[in-house]
């Protein structure tokens, strides 16, 4: 499919590209996240003042922007050039069809910074008879994020597919949000359909992985996250996703907490659900409920997944699961988190600056601006620009 | 009597060391020295003669009905011509003292020295034991060599502690900073471990923290010791595990605090089960690898014997296997036949030793089979009794096979099915966090919980001389419950805090981010450990997990059962008639375990009689039903009848439309149960009636291998009254004191009576007790199977032989038996005979009396009913010839005995 052309610069090493065996040190980052009816351009500006909280990668998520079609679109990056035909093939191994693939950054950007290869792929899914020849699966959405994710996690050290989603494109950097910016030319999305945005600033911290692998958000399929913080509980909360057969393509603490986020979310978990399942409540809290609730929460927390899905540690974390955004801190609150909104637009962010300065550049007068409660779960759910603040009994369906 | 002035006698005292019995290379010589200083040398602090040392030193293995161990006084009374006089005689002038020495029974568990008033004595390693050999070839090779070329037993006990423990060198945990930061545990949430379940199922216990206590006996341990280790684990809010010696009656208050050990010698009555917290399979152990339980003649006294429903006094080896499970097949039948007898809400559980190759395949074949936690018995484990080679072979690291295990769990996706409890050579709080962090759920510490009982190993368990009053029952009472079990508690929440301290300082908030978090490292020499641990971190998620493995149909609930079976079940429901219920199966209608969910069902709308029509081999058939009555058309399935009580059972065969289905029963049919009769129409396969408690078996025709096995003595009267019904709603603070009560009761008679008399004050109750009673008759088709009443404990098997087979038994008949008798009808050759037992070609008028029941019971049972033309035909003509000529067919006996019934003499272990 792809013919092998010679980009300039030298090949990334695969240390800066997988940060090694040992991956790279864990940090602080900062965080804004935008719903509803928003201008990208003022949304960006005001994110500049973050960046101070992380400058080695910075990621944007764009939900909507690949909404007129119905193909997957793949944003993947390779660490050496002459691996990417034999790559491209892997992916076609899985039954796909690429549409059409084309190179993601402009040459001449490759004489200014260290760059991987990073293209972007229409890919239009198997059948479903096809799927189910293939694997123990009947649903598209499904079979590629396991594939997207076997992928990542088999050629961590030469490619990574950053963004997989039918709607969002997600576009990430090792370097600052002005380069992201420049490298992806996200002005040219301007006037797009976009109804959601997630905005990233790294300061690396996770035992995760490198330069390249590093950056969020992080995206799989329908899902995006990003995330403030160091978790403690990471290994538990990998495990409690390893044994409902979900897997981290990435590895991180912070990946383990949207995968759980989707997880629930699909399960027909509610928000308050959820809540008492990531933050839990304070003993003496749980002795002020009702017995009713007191109930629902033991039961919740005696299984044992959801258990372990408890996060432990310093967290601001923001997930983006299919339509609903929500955003939470750690039940310690060892992490800021401010959000801001109107009937129009919803903000989220690692601090009520961000949030001002994109209200003031944007001339939104928010309802209202505060910090959330230590380890409580704020949601909007946004549909053709429109935002509904979710209220906390809402559940995306009913458990099945 | 006239005293004696006390300022005219003249007191003489001595401490002097009694002569050595022998001398020469056996002369075993002192492995330690025992010193008393007197005044003259620790002025203050010198002996005063008190004899606290004598009362307080119980060991005497030389000669272990002395009243007296290493210590002795000897009083010697004169008068003024130096004649020795009684002490009364006013003659008296001179009095010599003498506190004799006899270093040689030292064991150095140093109650002598913690007891002495003065802090005299010293008790020290003597040179002269262990100073000989080289280093390759040191004193306890040599010393080994002597103990058995001396004849001595190799039973030994507790942990040998040959080398230093694993654990307590190169390991470093990992620690939180800045990036992630501690947690401050002065609060709530940080690396808290107070809200823990075992078992993450349908059946949980909840517990208030990670380090359990292990199975150890009541029989093991005194009384006192059992109790105290029971009340510090209702103050820890943990289970309490028993052992596979059940519970003593005045500790039933607990009952639903206890998990009770189901072991290869399947000890116990086997009431109430259903009011204890669970079962535990014991398959093995590490401190006795591959072998079974143990307890010395001496420990198994008349108080013992009650509670595991054994002749008292003989000795109880347990066999090695379980025999119920041979296979990784026989897993999940026992498990399916407990779970039905004690419902979905109570732990089902499996002790294993770690095994060297094949450990994730057996924690795989575990959870699979549907247990709901694993216990990890793994090396440097500690046992009240064990051969000495068993002991020294050390077995692999408890942080090593807990890392196997977890991992082989995950990649089946069961991990999240079963919890992991992992114990052996745990022995202070950084080995217990260490064994979380690898993927334990529970860390257990069983000899830690004996040290505040005074435990310090003298490793004399097995004599039953425990000065401490641990593991020897007599001197149980040097023990105070109430006391003892607070100490356990202060050691374990102490244990606990420090594992919070290192759970905090990882920046974890509570018990489920430890376990399997595996934040250390090993940079030790071991390379198995610096390979598993040392070399690169363990990945954060195994990959391609089986997620569908717990769906698996093993683990669905009665109420998935119901809802499938739904019609059937209503439709069968609505054919009541009063307290009678006619199941028709047609074969296949339903399966062994709705079938049992369905009669249960019935039960609780008031059926008690069964009749199961057209069975095609359903298992678990009556196992938690609580009928009176269950007859079956047809074939009974493996472990039908397992664990029933006061239930009458009928088998007999069935015909569908023109085929005769038997009224066979397959494996482990009726095992520990104890039915008020049992009358199977066919043949029985392997394994009938094992473990029977009490009851009367018929089978028409033959048994299959190991039939019988470990038949009881039968039940005490009190264990058929025992009613656990008030104690359900007990809280902890009424069971303690109710526990507390009833020990003040039995201290009391204690008191008066003494150790002797207030054992023999049961004996009664021995004597009170109906042992399980099967008589086979013989089919033409085969003989009995091998090993015929194996290991019996009691009770009476009887072949009947109508078919009047010539040679009818198989081989290795009544081997290991200790009570109980067999009789045979026809020829049984020396060399089919098991070992330690023998027969006897005569009987005796009771033994008559007893087959004359016995044989007019079995004619009216099974002439009535239509079994097959060739053996109805046998059977008339034997009860013809039986009728015509009893005498004629008594003669035709042999009885089968064990050949000793006492306890061989325990000798020196060094």
């Amino acid at each position: 499919m792809s013919t092998v052309t010679k980009y300039p610069g030298t090949e990334i090493s695969e240390r800066e590209f997988s940060g090694g065996d040992e991956g790279l040190s864990p940090g602080a980052c900062g965080l804004l996240a935008a719903v509803g009816n928003f201008k990208l351009s003022a949304l960006l500006k005001s994110a500049m003042c973050l960046q101070y909280r992380g400058r080695t990668g910075a990621g944007i998520t764009l939900k909507g922007i690949y909404k007129d079609h119905n193909f997957y679109v793949f944003h993947v990056m390779y660490r050496d050039q002459y691996k990417v035909g034999e790559l491209e093939s892997v992916i076609e191994s899985w039954g796909v069809h690429i549409v059409e693939s084309h190179e993601m950054v402009p040459r001449r950007l490759y004489y200014e910074y260290d760059i991987p290869v990073i293209k972007k792929y229409f890919v239009a899914p198997p059948t479903i008879d096809e799927i189910r020849y293939r694997e123990t699966i009947d649903s598209e959405y499904f079979y590629i994020l396991k594939q997207v994710t076997k992928f990542n996690k088999k050629f961590i050290k030469d490619a990574r597919i950053f963004s997989s989603s039918k709607e969002n494109g997600t576009f990430l950097t090792a370097f600052e949000l002005a380069d992201t910016i420049k490298i992806y030319d996200i002005e040219q999305f301007e006037n797009s359909d976009y109804e959601a945005c997630l905005i990233h600033l790294r300061w690396p911290t996770s035992s995760g992985r490198g330069l390249w692998w590093g950056p969020q958000p992080i995206s799989v399929g329908e899902i995006a996250g990003i995330h403030n913080g160091h978790l403690s509980s990471d290994k538990a909360n990998a495990m409690a996703l390893e044994q409902l057969g979900i897997y981290l393509h990435v590895g991180t603490d912070s990946e383990a907490i949207f995968l759980e986020v989707d997880y629930l979310l699909r399960n027909g978990y509610s928000i308050l659900d959820i809540e008492w399942i990531i933050s839990r409540k304070f003993p003496r809290e749980l002795e002020n409920m009702t017995e009713d609730d007191q109930k629902r929460f033991k039961e919740l927390v005696s299984d044992p997944y959801l258990k372990k899905m408890k996060m432990s540690g310093p967290a601001t974390s923001i997930v983006m699961s299919e339509d609903e955004i929500l955003g939470f801190t750690d039940r310690d609150h060892l992490r800021s988190f401010s959000i801001g909104y109107n009937s129009n637009v919803a903000f989220m962010a690692s601090e009520q600056r961000a949030i001002v300065s994109a209200a003031y550049f944007l001339q939104e007068n928010l309802d209202d601006i505060y910090d959330p409660d230590a380890g409580k779960v704020v949601g909007f759910s946004v549909k053709n620009k429109k935002i509904k603040k979710l209220d906390y009994g809402w559940k995306r369906n009913e458990k099945y | 009597m006239k005293s004696i002035e006390k300022n005219e006698v003249v007191v003489k005292k001595s401490i002097r060391y009694t002569e050595p019995v022998k001398t020469g290379i056996y002369a075993t010589g002192a492995k330690h020295l025992v010193k008393i200083t007197d005044d003259a040398e620790e002025p203050g602090r010198g002996c005063v003669y008190c004899g606290t040392c004598v009362e307080a030193c119980t060991h005497n293995l030389s000669n272990p009905e002395s009243k007296t161990g290493v210590f002795s006084m000897e009083v010697l009374y004169r008068d003024s011509e130096g004649n020795r006089v009684l002490p009364e005689n006013e003659e008296t002038v001179f009095m010599e003292k003498i506190l004799w020495i006899n270093p040689d029974e030292c064991c150095n568990c140093k109650r002598c020295v913690k007891m002495c008033p003065q802090r005299a004595i010293k008790v020290t390693k003597n040179p002269d034991y262990h100073d000989i050999g080289v280093n390759l070839t040191n004193s306890e090779i040599i010393n080994n060599c002597l103990s058995r070329a001396s004849g001595n037993s190799t039973i030994s006990s507790a942990h040998l502690g040959k080398f230093p423990s694993k654990l307590s060198e190169d390991w470093i945990i990992d620690a939180a900073e800045i990036l992630s930061p501690q947690r401050d545990h002065l609060h709530e949430y940080a690396g808290s471990m107070d809200e823990l379940t075992l078992g993450k199922r349908n059946a949980k216990f909840h517990c208030k923290t990670p380090v359990l206590d292990v199975h150890m006996s009541y029989g093991s341990n005194s009384h006192e010791a059992f109790l105290a280790r029971l009340m510090a684990c209702i103050k820890l809010g943990r289970p309490f595990f028993t052992g596979e010696g059940y519970i003593h009656p005045d500790m039933m208050p607990a009952a639903k605090h206890c998990i009770l050990q189901f072991g290869s010698g399947g000890y116990g009555p086997w009431v109430e089960l259903d009011k204890f917290a669970g079962i535990s399979m014991k398959y093995g152990q590490d401190a006795k690898k591959g072998k079974g339980g143990r307890l010395q003649a001496k420990k198994n006294d008349i108080e013992i014997a009650l509670l595991r429903c054994v002749e008292a006094l003989r000795n109880l080896t347990a066999p090695n296997p379980q025999h119920l499970q041979y296979s990784i097949e026989e897993l999940p039948m026992r498990v399916e036949s407990l779970r039905a007898l004690l419902g979905e809400d109570k732990l089902i559980g499996a002790d294993v030793y770690g095994t060297a190759w094949n450990f994730p395949e057996i924690a795989v074949a575990l959870a699979k089979a549907g247990f709901d936690y694993i216990t990890v018995k793994a090396g440097d484990g500690s046992t009240g009794a064990a051969h000495i080679v068993d002991m020294q072979n050390r077995g692999l690291n408890v942080v090593y096979l807990t890392h196997v295990a977890d991992l082989a769990l995950r990649r089946e996706g069961l991990r999240e099915q079963v919890s992991i409890i992992s114990e052996g050579g745990i022995l202070d709080s950084f080995h217990a966090f260490l064994v979380l962090l690898a993927g334990a759920d529970f860390t257990g510490m069983g000899m830690r919980t004996l040290h505040p009982l005074g435990c310090t190993l003298c490793r004399r368990c097995h004599t039953g001389q425990c000065a401490w009053g641990i593991t020897s029952r007599p001197y149980g009472t040097r023990i105070d419950p109430g006391v003892g079990s607070e100490k356990i508690v202060k050691m374990i929440k102490s244990f606990v805090e420090d594992m919070e301290g290192l759970a905090a300082g990882l920046g974890m908030s509570s018990h489920t981010d430890v376990v399997g978090a595996r934040r250390f490292r090993y940079h030790g020499k071991d390379p198995l450990l610096y390979n598993t641990f040392g070399k690169e971190e363990i990945e954060k998620q195994v990959e391609e997990v089986a997620v569908k493995e717990r769906f698996h149909k093993i683990f669905k609930t009665s109420k998935d059962i119901r809802f499938e079976n739904k019609d059937f079940f209503s439709s069968t429901l609505a054919n009541i008639n009063g307290d009678s219920l006619i199941i028709d199966v047609d074969a296949d209608k339903i399966d062994s375990r709705s079938l049992n969910v369905l009669m249960k069902d019935a039960v609780k709308k008031g059926v008690k009689k069964f009749t199961l029509k057209n069975v095609i081999g359903q298992r678990i058939i009556g196992t938690g039903v609580n009928a009176e009555e269950i007859n079956v058309e047809g074939l009974v399935g493996n472990h039908s009848f397992a664990f029933v009580r006061n239930m009458t059972v009928n088998v007999v065969p069935a015909k569908m439309g023109k085929f005769n289905v038997p009224a066979n029963a397959q494996v482990g049919v009726a095992n520990t149960s104890n039915p008020t009769e049992m009358n199977i129409a066919g043949h029985v396969s392997d394994l009938f009636a094992a473990y029977a408690v009490s009851g009367t078996f018929r089978v028409a025709k033959s048994g299959g291998v190991r039939n019988l096995l470990l038949m009881k003595a039968g039940i005490p009267r009190e264990w058929a009254k025992i009613n656990l019904e008030k104690y359900a709603k007990y809280t902890n603070k009424q069971i303690i004191e109710d526990l507390l009560l009833n020990y003040q009761k039995r201290k009391a008679s204690l008191n008066r009576m003494g150790w002797h008399k207030f054992i023999r004050s049961q004996e009664n109750k021995l004597n009170d007790r109906k042992p399980p009673i099967a008589i086979f008759g013989l089919g033409t088709e085969r003989g009995m199977g091998d090993y015929f009443m194996e290991y019996a404990q009691g009770g009476v098997g009887i072949v009947l032989n109508v078919v009047n087979m010539e040679n009818p038994m198989g081989y290795y008949i009544c081997s290991g038996m200790t009570a109980g008798a067999a009789y045979i009808r026809g020829k049984v050759t020396d060399s089919q005979l098991g070992v330690g037992v023998r027969k006897i070609d005569y009987l005796t008028d009771s033994d008559k009396n007893l087959l004359k029941k016995e044989i007019d019971d079995f004619l009216s049972v099974f002439t009535k009913i239509k079994i097959d033309k060739q053996y109805n035909g046998k059977l008339s003509v034997f009860a013809e010839l039986y009728k015509n000529d009893p005498e004629k067919i008594f003669d035709e006996f042999c009885k089968i005995i064990p050949v000793s019934a006492g306890a061989e003499k325990i000798k020196s272990n060094e």
